[in-house]
């Protein structure tokens, strides 16, 4: 038996191996969108997942530290220490700042922590170069993405911090670089004021602001002790909101990033229909090409299977091809994009199962045009 | 009876309705035997190709009847389930121009209908070789259709017409796109071929060169069938 998909191909090949791979970008597209999607949720969890800490401590009736502004004062942590169940408890600052070097401007996320403290905020796994910081003034580990180099002096305010540990996918919520530096310097950073603004506060009769605040207070429980049931015991205790590493995550997903995410979600299903609609219109239009070669075979008398199924083969391969062609795409310009894209197997099969049946629709418009076709068109007649 | 390929009576086909009907065909009737090679002749636009079609079961006619090998495939309304499994399996068609799958080789077009009769490649590839070699083409049996001269790809097109050992060969002016030389030859291959191989062929010309090489004339004349026998024939 002749596959006439097989050798309508091969006459036609390099047109449409073009066709199939300028598809393939588009479906690329799509692959890098989903991958955009995937690469949100997993930057939102990311920084919670790397801090080795159960519990979050926050302002009352706010959703901090990052849904929501939140500023407790730094001696809190001696308070939760003692809570019962709670192993150790240190405090924590995050600071958004815009930073710039030869590499150009960047958004980076300053996070303060106690080096001295025993909650590794810094995942030593993550660590590439270097090493934590272990002083409290004057050291900072970067990430890898903000080109500083080991050794390099970095302005911030007033002082130089030195790079003394570079790290590798660390990003905020936001997907923005990680810098740390020792709590205390990131107090000064975010709390204390310029010279003009500390004469100028006096002279409105306000009198030394307070440095010795963080955004949170993290802590570690004992073994045993059930998350949740310390948390809301710490919650009457001081008047504070207790969220767990779970709810934390999920405030992040379902307060941070949930709008992003969706606008996500819908512009690749739009481009998802776009490209089904961009291959039902080539395949009307190879099948348009052929008109002629299909009224001559209906009129010499093959039978419409035959026909047909050379129609949805095409089609098919070329969605496979597409496919292909798209995933290859994807995976080259993946690391090109400047926040994460994270691609995933079971996407790209999924996408290979909507590829499929979207072909098999698309393959249709092709069909009717076939089904439609006159036999006597081959003649004129 | 047995003898008779196709009988056409009273056939009617009119395009159009109200007062836009128009009658090409009004009244055809004639008989063509096994084995006998007819020319179907009219001025441009009285209705050759629309006769071939109705006979092919492409077009459906208006009322009348058609027989082909004895079985009715019309009598004033179509009477067999699968028109194209009957062109399938008995006719053959020749069209002015090859129209030759450009994407198949020579073998493959002519192969195409007897796979798809169920026929399998061990009976096939011989009889297809066998085709080409009879008409002249054998050595062309892989080459593109875009490979071959306009004569070349008419034979090749004869070939197709054969291949599934139809009854009938349908040649809607076979010649029309050769010189005088290939279109002689041509219809002496078409002769040779109804006698050789008993198919009946009827074939729509303009030439008149090419009449006595034909056993019977069909002549359209007033929308209706003149048949003309035993013409001076040429000798092959």
């Amino acid at each position: 038996m002749i596959n006439l998909a097989y050798k309508d191909i091969k006459h036609s090949f390099t047109k449409f191996i073009i066709t199939a791979i300028s598809v393939g970008i588009l479906f690329g597209i799509v692959i890098i969108m989903i991958g955009v999607y995937r690469g949100m949720i997993f930057d939102a969890k990311e920084l919670v997942k790397d801090i080795d800490a159960q519990l979050w401590i926050v302002q009352q009736d706010t959703l901090g530290p990052f849904a929501e502004t939140s500023r407790i004062h730094e001696d809190l942590k001696d308070q939760i220490s003692y809570q019962n169940g709670v192993k150790y408890a240190q405090a924590i600052t995050f600071q958004n700042m815009q930073m710039q070097n030869s590499y150009g401007a960047f958004k980076v996320m300053l996070v303060g922590y106690d080096p001295l403290g025993k909650i590794q905020v810094i995942n030593p796994n993550k660590i590439i170069a270097g090493r934590a910081l272990k002083k409290e003034h004057y050291e900072i580990v970067v990430s890898q993405k903000t080109h500083y180099k080991l050794g390099e002096k970095i302005k911030l305010g007033r002082d130089y911090y030195t790079v003394v540990g570079i790290t590798k996918n660390t990003v905020s919520s936001g997907g923005d670089y990680l810098m740390f530096v020792s709590l205390k310097d990131a107090q000064i950073l975010q709390f204390t004021y310029s010279n003009e603004r500390i004469r100028s506060d006096e002279a409105r009769g306000i009198k030394g602001g307070n440095p010795h605040l963080v955004n949170a207070v993290i802590a570690k429980i004992k073994p045993g002790y059930n998350a949740k049931k310390v948390a809301r015991e710490i919650e009457n205790s001081t008047h504070k909101t207790v969220f767990t590493k779970n709810e934390q995550i999920k405030l992040l997903l379902e307060r941070v990033i949930k709008k992003a995410s969706k606008q996500i979600g819908m512009f690749t299903a739009i481009l998802i229909m776009v490209s089904i609609v961009i291959i039902a219109l080539i395949i009307y239009t190879m099948t348009l090409e052929k008109i002629k070669e299909i009224s001559i075979l209906k009129l010499i008398g093959v039978s419409n299977f035959v026909i047909v199924k050379m129609i949805i083969e095409e089609t098919l391969i070329l969605g496979i091809l597409a496919f292909i062609s798209g995933n290859i795409f994807a995976h080259l310009m993946a690391d090109k994009f400047p926040k994460r894209v994270v691609l995933e197997a079971n996407d790209a099969w999924s996408l290979f199962g909507v590829i499929i049946i979207a072909s098999i629709f698309a393959s249709f418009f092709g069909v009717y045009k076939v089904l439609k076709t006159d036999p006597s068109e081959a003649i004129g007649g | 009876m047995n003898d008779i390929a196709i009988k056409v009576e009273n056939l009617v086909k009119k395009f159009g309705k109200g007062n836009n009907e128009v009658t090409v065909i009004n009244g055809a009737s004639f008989t063509l035997k096994k084995g006998e090679f007819a020319a179907l002749v009219a001025p441009s636009g009285a209705g050759k190709t629309t006769l071939l079609m109705m006979i092919g079961c492409v077009l459906e006619p208006t009322s009348g009847k058609i027989e082909i090998g004895g079985e009715v495939v019309y009598e004033n309304k179509r009477t067999i389930k699968d028109d194209r499994a009957l062109r399938r399996k008995k006719l053959g068609f020749i069209f002015q121009a090859h129209y030759l799958i450009p994407f198949l080789n020579v073998e493959e077009n002519i192969s195409l209908l007897p796979y798809e009769n169920g026929e399998s490649e061990k009976v096939v590839k011989p009889r297809v070789k066998e085709l080409l070699d009879y008409l002249g083409v054998g050595e062309k049996l892989k080459n593109m259709p875009s490979e071959l001269s306009g004569g070349q790809n008419q034979r090749v097109a004869i070939a197709r017409a054969l291949a599934n050992n139809p009854s009938i060969i349908l040649a809607d002016e076979p010649t029309a796109a050769l010189d005088v030389n290939r279109s002689v030859s041509v219809v002496k291959l078409l002769r040779k071929i109804a006698k050789e191989k008993e198919v009946t062929i009827i074939m729509v010309t303009h030439d008149d060169r090419l009449l006595p090489y034909c056993d019977k004339v069909l002549t359209i004349v007033d929308k209706k069938i003149e048949v003309k026998e035993h013409l001076e024939k040429v000798i092959i």
